[in-house]
C-alpha cells in the first residue's frame, strides 16, 4: 500500500541518492568539522553522511570553539573566552545578560560552556559513526578518521561523570555514550566486552550506594503503601453488595493527600559521586 | 467553530472534571512559584502533588522531568512506553505481557540503569544521543514516565486480586490526571511553547494520541503542533464486531471498563463531540484528532513484524496464541490478526489530508518493536528508496509533504545492517541483564 503522498518523497529519495560520493564525502567532513549554530544551542539536526569514507581526510580534533566578536561576559567569567559550538553570539550574550544577575552566573556559564563542548564532540562523534555504518565498517575510514575518532572519544569518556553528576546525562545516555565512545577505543571485541562488563559492574555497585541514599524516601512510600493496604483490606472485607469503588477511590485519594500533600519540583538528587567512567583499556 | 467549544456548551461539564479544573488551576498556581529549578540542559524532578489526581499505579507520587534549553519555546514531550495491565500479575510487573514500572517513579528515575535503561532512550528523549541526531535535541525537553498501566490513558482506581485474593493490587489507572497535571505543570513554569511534538513509543505510543488534545489544549502552542506515535496504534474495533473482523475487539472490551475510559471524564466522554470520533470504536481517535486540528501533523510509525505490542492485542484473548505449539506458529498466528489490524487502522486514518505513517518490515531488534527506539537504523523501506525515517520526521516537523509508506517486501529487511548503535545496545542490554 502506498498512497499518493509518498511518490514525491520517493523522487526526492532518488534524486538525493544520485548526488555523487565526493559531494557527501565533502558534507561529512563539513559537519564533522564545523561549529553547529542553531537558533540557540545544543545538539543539530541530521548530520548523517553517506559516502566511500575512504576518501575521508582528518584533522585533529580540535575544539570548535569559534572567536568571540566582542566581549561581555558575566563579572568573574573568562570574557575573552570563545564562543562555545552550538550557540550563536547573540544567543551567547542573553545568556550571559540572563547569568549576570546570579550569584553563580559565572559558574553556571562554565557549565553551560563545558556542556555545549561535550555535546560537539559527540556530535562529532555521531558523524563518524555514522561515517563508518554507510560505508560498511570502521575498516573502511582512513587512519587519520580513527585518530580523530579516539581522541573524541576519549575525551567524551573523560567528561561522562561530570556530566552524569550534574544531570545533564542520564544514566542510560550514559551508557550508550560510553559504550559508543569505549568501541573506538579497544583494539577487539572481547576488550570492548570486558570494559563494557567492568563498567556495569561499577554501575551496580553505584546503584547500592544510590538506593541506600533514597531509602528515607522509600521508608515514607512503605508507610504510605502498608496503611493503603489496610484500607483496600478493610474494602474487600464488607460484603460486596456494599462495596463502593468511588467511595474506596476518594478514600485512597485522602491517604494519598496526607502522605504525599506536598507538590516538589527540584532538581534531581546528584548521584553521591562521580561514577566510574574507565575500566580496563 | 471549535468542536470543544461546541462541547463546553452543550455538556455540562462532570463533577469530577470541575474538580479536576480547580485542582489544575490551583496547582498551576502553586507550582508557578518559584523553585529550586535546575540550570539549562540539566535534569529537572517534577513530582506532582496528589491533590492533583496525579500517581503511579501503586498510589505513589507521579514524578515527571523536564530539560531546558536557553533561548527556545520549542518543546518536545517524550511519553514513555512499558506494557499495559488489566489484572493483578500483570499489573504487580509480573510475567512477559506486563505493566513497567509497578512500583513507581523515583525521584532519580532517570539517574537509574536498572529500570529507565534503555526504553528511555530514543533520539527525542536526550541531548547527547550518539547515534541519531534530531532537531528536537535542541528544544526543551519533557519526560513523561509511565507508571499506570494503561497506555497513559486511563481514569480509574482498580483493586485487582485475580491471582492472590489475599494481597489485592490496588491500580490507580491515572494515566489522564498525571498528562494533564504535568501539561497544567509545563504551561505554568515554562510558558506558552512555540513548536510542539507529542511523541512516545509502545504505550506512549498510544498514550501521546490519546492525550493529544489535552495537551494541545493546555499549552496552546504558537507554532506548528506535531504528533509522533510510535509502535503504539488505536486499532479500529466497533462494538460488536466479531474478532475475526476486528481481532482487537477483546483487548478493547477489556481496558474500556478496566481503565474507566467511558466513565465520566474518561477518555472517551472526553472525545465524545469530536467530529470523526465514534464512541463505539476506539480506532477513530487518529481520525478524530486530525480533524480536530487540521493545521496539525499526525504521523504514525509501525512494524509489520512487530511482536509485542500484537502480543499484548491478541495473546491473552486468544487461545490459539496463547496455546501456539511453537514460537514460528505463534508469530503466524499474531500477524494473522495483526495484519488485517493494520489494513483496517490504515484506511480509517487515510482519509485525513494531514495525516502521514511509515509502516516497515521488521528490524532485528526488540521484536521489531519501535521505531524510534535507540536510533533510526533498519527502519528503512528499500522498495521505496527510503533509508530510514529520518526523512519522515523531518517532513513531519517542517511540514513537509506527509508520506504514507508500507512496506510489502520484507525480505529485504533480514538482509539490512543494523548501526553500531544498535550492536552495543545489543551488546550493554546482555551485559545489564
Amino acid at each position: 500500500m502506498e498512497g499518493p503522498a509518498a511518490r514525491p518523497h520517493r523522487r526526492r529519495i532518488a534524486a538525493a541518492m544520485g548526488v555523487g560520493g565526493a559531494v557527501a564525502v565533502a558534507l561529512a567532513l563539513a559537519l564533522a568539522r564545523a561549529p553547529f549554530e542553531l537558533e540557540v544551542a545544543a545538539p543539530p539536526a541530521a548530520d548523517v553522511p553517506s559516502a566511500p569514507v575512504a576518501a575521508l581526510t582528518a584533522g585533529p580534533a580540535s575544539r570548535t570553539e569559534a572567536p568571540r566578536p566582542e566581549a561581555a561576559g558575566v563579572a568573574g567569567a573568562a570574557t575573552a573566552a570563545p564562543l562555545p559550538p552550538g550557540i550563536d553570539a547573540a544567543g551567547w550574550r542573553r545568556l550571559e545578560a540572563e547569568m549576570a544577575g546570579r550569584a553563580d552566573g559565572a559558574a553556571e556559564l562554565a557549565r553551560i560552556r563545558a556542556f555545549l563542548l561535550f555535546s560537539d564532540d559527540v556530535r562529532r562523534l555521531r558523524t563518524l559513526n555514522a561515517a563508518a555504518d554507510a560505508a560498511g565498517g570502521r575498516a573502511s575510514l582512513v587512519p587519520a578518521l580513527h585518530d580523530e575518532a579516539r581522541i573524541l572519544a576519549r575525551r567524551i569518556v573523560e567528561a561522562l561523570a561530570t556530566h552524569v553528576q550534574q544531570r545533564e546525562v542520564t544514566a542510560a545516555e550514559a551508557a550508550l555514550l560510553h559504550a559508543a565512545a569505549a568501541s573506538w577505543l579497544e583494539a577487539t571485541p572481547a576488550a570492548l566486552d570486558a570494559r563494557l562488563a567492568a563498567w556495569s559492574t561499577q554501575q551496580a555497585e553505584r546503584a547500592s550506594d544510590r538506593a541506600r541514599e533514597a531509602q528515607p524516601a522509600r521508608d515514607a512510600e512503605a508507610r504510605f503503601l502498608a496503611e493503603q493496604q489496610r484500607v483496600v483490606t478493610a474494602w474487600q472485607a464488607l460484603p460486596a453488595a456494599t462495596r463502593e469503588p468511588a467511595r474506596l477511590a476518594a478514600e485512597l485519594d485522602a491517604l494519598r493527600a496526607r502522605h504525599f500533600g506536598a507538590p516538589l519540583s527540584s532538581p534531581s538528587p546528584a548521584p553521591p559521586h562521580a561514577p566510574p567512567t574507565g575500566g580496563p583499556r | 467553530m471549535n468542536p470543544l467549544n461546541l462541547l463546553r456548551r452543550l455538556a455540562p461539564l462532570p463533577a469530577p472534571t470541575r474538580a479536576a479544573l480547580a485542582t489544575i488551576a490551583s496547582l498551576a498556581a502553586a507550582l508557578a512559584a518559584p523553585s529550586a529549578i535546575a540550570g539549562y540542559f540539566q535534569w529537572e524532578t517534577v513530582e506532582l502533588p496528589a491533590d492533583s489526581g496525579a500517581a503511579c499505579g501503586n498510589g505513589t507520587p507521579y514524578r515527571f522531568f523536564v530539560n531546558r534549553a536557553p533561548g527556545t519555546r520549542d518543546l518536545v514531550l517524550v511519553y514513555e512506553g512499558g506494557g499495559a495491565c488489566w489484572d493483578q500479575e500483570a499489573c504487580l510487573g509480573r510475567g512477559p505481557l506486563s505493566a513497567a514500572n509497578p512500583d513507581g517513579i523515583p525521584p532519580d528515575y532517570l539517574m537509574q540503569l536498572n529500570s529507565a535503561l534503555f526504553g528511555n532512550v530514543t533520539p527525542f528523549s536526550g541531548r547527547n544521543s550518539p547515534f541519531q541526531a534530531v532537531q528536537t535535541q535542541a528544544w526543551n525537553v519533557v519526560f513523561l514516565p509511565y507508571c499506570t498501566g494503561d497506555v497513559h490513558s486511563g481514569s480509574a482506581v482498580r483493586v485487582y486480586d485475580d491471582s492472590d485474593p489475599a494481597n489485592p493490587r490496588v491500580q490507580y489507572h491515572r494515566g489522564q490526571a498525571n498528562v494533564r497535571a504535568a501539561a497544567a505543570w509545563l504551561r505554568a513554569d515554562l510558558g506558552q511553547p512555540r513548536k510542539l511534538l507529542a511523541t512516545g513509543f509502545s504505550a506512549g505510543g498510544v498514550g501521546s494520541t490519546t492525550t493529544y488534545t489535552l495537551v494541545r489544549e493546555a499549552l496552546e502552542p504558537t507554532g506548528a503542533a506535531t504528533l509522533l506515535a510510535d509502535s503504539g496504534p488505536l486499532m479500529s474495533a466497533p462494538r460488536g464486531s466479531a474478532p475475526e473482523q476486528s481481532p482487537s475487539i477483546r483487548l478493547h472490551e477489556t481496558i474500556r471498563p478496566a481503565w474507566g475510559l467511558d466513565e465520566p471524564g474518561g477518555l472517551v466522554t472526553q472525545f465524545a463531540a469530536l467530529p470523526g470520533f465514534d464512541a463505539q470504536d476506539l480506532g477513530t481517535i487518529g481520525p478524530a484528532l486530525a480533524r480536530r486540528w487540521p493545521e496539525d501533523r499526525f504521523g504514525y510509525l509501525v512494524f509489520r513484524s512487530d511482536t509485542n505490542f500484537s502480543a499484548f492485542s491478541y495473546e491473552k484473548f486468544y487461545d490459539d496464541i496463547s496455546g501456539a505449539p511453537n514460537a514460528f506458529v505463534r508469530r503466524q498466528r499474531l500477524f494473522q490478526r495483526w495484519e488485517p489490524d493494520i489494513q483496517s487502522w490504515l484506511a480509517l486514518l487515510g482519509a485525513q489530508p494531514n495525516v502521514a505513517w511509515h509502516v516497515a518490515g521488521f528490524r532485528n531488534f526488540n521484536d521489531s518493536h519501535c521505531l524510534t527506539v535507540i536510533d533510526f537504523s533498519g527502519t528503512g523501506i528499500q522498495e521505496l528508496g527510503i533509508a530510514d525515517i529520518g526523512g519522515f520526521v523531518d517532513a513531519q516537523l517542517d511540514r513537509g509533504t506527509p508520506t504514507r509508506a508500507f512496506e510489502t517486501d520484507q525480505s529485504d529487511d533480514y538482509r539490512q545492517p543494523l548501526s553500531w548503535g544498535i550492536r552495543l545496545v545489543k551488546l550493554l542490554l546482555r551485559l545489564f541483564d
